[in-house]
């Protein structure tokens, strides 16, 4: 597992079109921590963001894959509709059916941020999450 | 998964039809293009498309076919308006994402001398939209609603481009049917500020000299002549089609489970065409059908002043006429004739082009006697064709054809590869001056990344599919 820049533990895997990622993550708060942040460390520099405000997050799907997506389909509404770009993410409470977080960060500013590319949607292609050993693992792909 | 595939002839190769899949899968393309194709996991997608309720005939790829989410991009799936379903993942996140080919009277080696003013001036004038405002005002809720009903027409009567523009748009640009009552708020919200903005990834911008013409009759008919510049714009429905399709891939995969539906890719999700899901999705993916229309037209309108800007020329003098306008990500009810029928099926085409022959009543008057334009633009550094479609294509593929050259390295081989090279400067050596958001989108779209377009081209052509027209040989490029 190639650790990215910003200690995120993701790496790419070769899917023709899109963005496949691989994810880790100590225990399941910490998969949705890190799935989340690198999905904003593909399409940001996110060396530039500060987390001058927060943002309350809370998504309800059944099955761990799907509350990913659901997850991860908000954080990217977030970031390119609302334009609020995160650096920092808080899981407050979480199970199979709910996550409650904290995102920190700031209205994306064009003198100061960069945008790497543009992520059209998570899709559920390839879609999962699993135990494996001690740790978690997520897969999804990114329609870019 | 071993998947048997069987050579038909020297373009063609059949998945047999196995297990569950309810129809054989066809794939068209050269010996050469198979070696690639066979390599990644498309051809289990064509036989993953087959499992489809109600598909009919076979579950199509063309040449450029390659490895997406769900459907494979290249993928053409008809489905039973009756029996069948329809399926958000088999028309794509980029509703309409399609490319308008517009005629000039400009020569090559004019636009050549000028193209380091020309592509600055286009790439300030027409925003990626991403992180950035589009050039045009932001819509209000009603607005929006307006270009969701009206399409390309919202456009026009909106000051960008001519009512004769419409002529030579697909579906004249409007898709009947449109339901902006089932479109989310969030999908409005998307849709607002970004109207007239090209997005980014494969989304472009092109200037062209023809460097080619293969059928004199047909490329006159376009207004298309040797060594005269044309402009690509490609481009689709931007956030507002991603939205929808995330929002009706959510209700399918309910719809799946109340009408007892199995797929093999949870991307496959579907409803019943009959059902309210699958009425619903229809009128949705037609409102941001109609959006992306609507965006095509007012960029191209965009173009035509920052152009007319940087030139100092009258519109006489540029003299943009709009060859055709097409999209080839969208599902269609269209009539088909099988086993000597006619037959109503909704057609969808991931990836692929509509490329109906002549003769079909769909095609405006002045096409109709020779068939419609097909657009099928390459990678930046290489090449792009126009051809025209054929009464093979009707009886093959429901009318449909290839729609680019298709990838074959993913993006982080394709990243790798452009490890300690100068691409912008490989791209200036190959006469191309292309100016893009980042240098990640362009290492991303290097033409290493892509399948070879004359080999895709030549295979339709070969196959009878569609006729090769003009090759285009690209002068200046902005990418978002």
């Amino acid at each position: 597992m190639i650790v990215s820049p910003h200690q995120i533990p993701y790496r790419f895997f070769d899917h023709t079109s899109d963005l496949g990622l691989h994810v880790l993550g100590k225990d399941i708060d910490d998969l949705f921590r890190n799935s989340g942040l690198a999905l904003m460390d593909v399409m940001a520099d996110m060396s530039r963001i500060e987390p001058s405000t927060t943002i309350s997050i809370k998504v309800e799907q059944n099955g761990y894959d799907l509350l990913l997506k659901e997850w991860l389909s908000e954080l990217l509404f977030t970031a390119t509709v609302e334009m609020f770009f995160y650096g920092a993410i808080e899981i407050h409470s979480m199970d199979e059916s709910h996550v409650h977080a904290t995102i920190s960060g700031e209205k994306f500013d064009p003198q100061k941020h960069t945008i790497l590319r543009e992520l059209k949607s998570v899709t559920y292609h390839k879609l999962e999450v699993r135990q494996v050993k001690h740790k978690w693992q997520a897969t999804f792909v990114i329609d870019i | 998964m071993n998947l048997q595939i069987r050579q038909i002839s020297p373009v063609l190769w059949e998945i047999p039809k196995t297990g569950a899949m309810r129809v054989p899968g066809r794939i068209y393309a050269t010996q050469k293009l198979m070696q690639g194709i066979a390599k990644d996991e498309c051809l289990k997608q064509v036989a993953n498309v087959a499992h489809l309720p109600g598909i009919i005939g076979y579950s199509l790829a063309m040449p450029d076919i390659h490895w997406g989410y769900g459907f494979p991009i290249g993928g053409v799936a008809a489905t039973d308006t009756e029996e069948g379903v329809i399926s958000p993942g088999g028309v794509g996140y980029d509703i309409n994402c399609g490319v308008r080919l517009i005629a000039t009277n400009l020569k090559h080696n004019f636009v050549r001398n000028k193209i380091k003013e020309i592509v600055p001036d286009l790439f300030q004038n027409i925003p990626s939209g991403v992180g950035s405002h589009g050039a045009i005002r932001k819509l209000s809720q009603q607005d929006v609603r307006s270009v969701l009903e009206n399409g390309a027409v919202w456009a026009v009567d909106n000051g960008y481009g001519q009512k004769s523009d419409l002529q030579h748009i697909e579906d004249r640009g409007i898709l009947a049917g449109a339901d902006p009552d089932v479109v989310s708020q969030r999908a409005y919200q998307r849709g607002a500020p970004q109207l007239g903005t090209l997005g980014s990834g494969n989304h472009f911008i092109e200037l062209a000299r023809v460097s080619e013409i293969y059928d004199n009759f047909a490329a006159a008919r376009f207004g298309i002549e040797k060594d005269c510049v044309v402009i690509t714009i490609h481009t689709g429905s931007r956030g507002l089609g991603y939205q929808i399709c995330d929002d009706f891939i959510k209700v399918t995969l309910n719809a799946i489970k109340r009408y007892g539906i199995s797929v093999p890719d949870r991307q496959l999700a579907c409803a019943p065409l009959q059902s309210p899901e699958g009425k619903d999705y229809l009128g949705a993916m037609r409102a941001a059908a109609n959006y992306a229309f609507a965006n095509r037209q007012v960029i191209a309108s965009l173009v035509e002043k920052s152009i007319l800007q940087t030139l100092n020329i009258s519109p006489n003098e540029l003299g943009l006429s709009l060859v055709w306008d097409i999209a080839h990500n969208i599902a269609k009810i269209e009539t088909h004739e099988i086993g000597g029928k006619k037959h109503e099926v909704c057609v969808h085409r991931k990836g692929a082009t509509r490329a109906f022959g002549p003769g079909n009543p769909d095609l405006p008057v002045d096409y109709r006697d020779i068939g419609q334009p097909v657009l099928i633009p390459g990678d930046m550094g290489t090449e792009s064709f126009l051809c025209i479609g054929t009464q093979k294509a009707m009886q093959e593929t429901f009318g449909s054809s290839c729609h680019g050259a298709g990838r074959v390295l993913s993006r982080s081989q394709a990243k790798r590869e452009s490890l300690h090279r100068d691409l912008f400067k490989e791209i200036a050596e190959a006469g191309v001056y292309v100016m893009a958001e980042g240098k990640g989108t362009l290492a991303e779209e290097m033409p290493f990344a892509y399948k070879d377009v004359r080999e895709v081209v030549n295979t339709m052509h070969i196959a009878g599919i569609t006729k090769k027209v003009a090759r285009f040989t690209p002068l200046g490029v902005i990418k978002g």
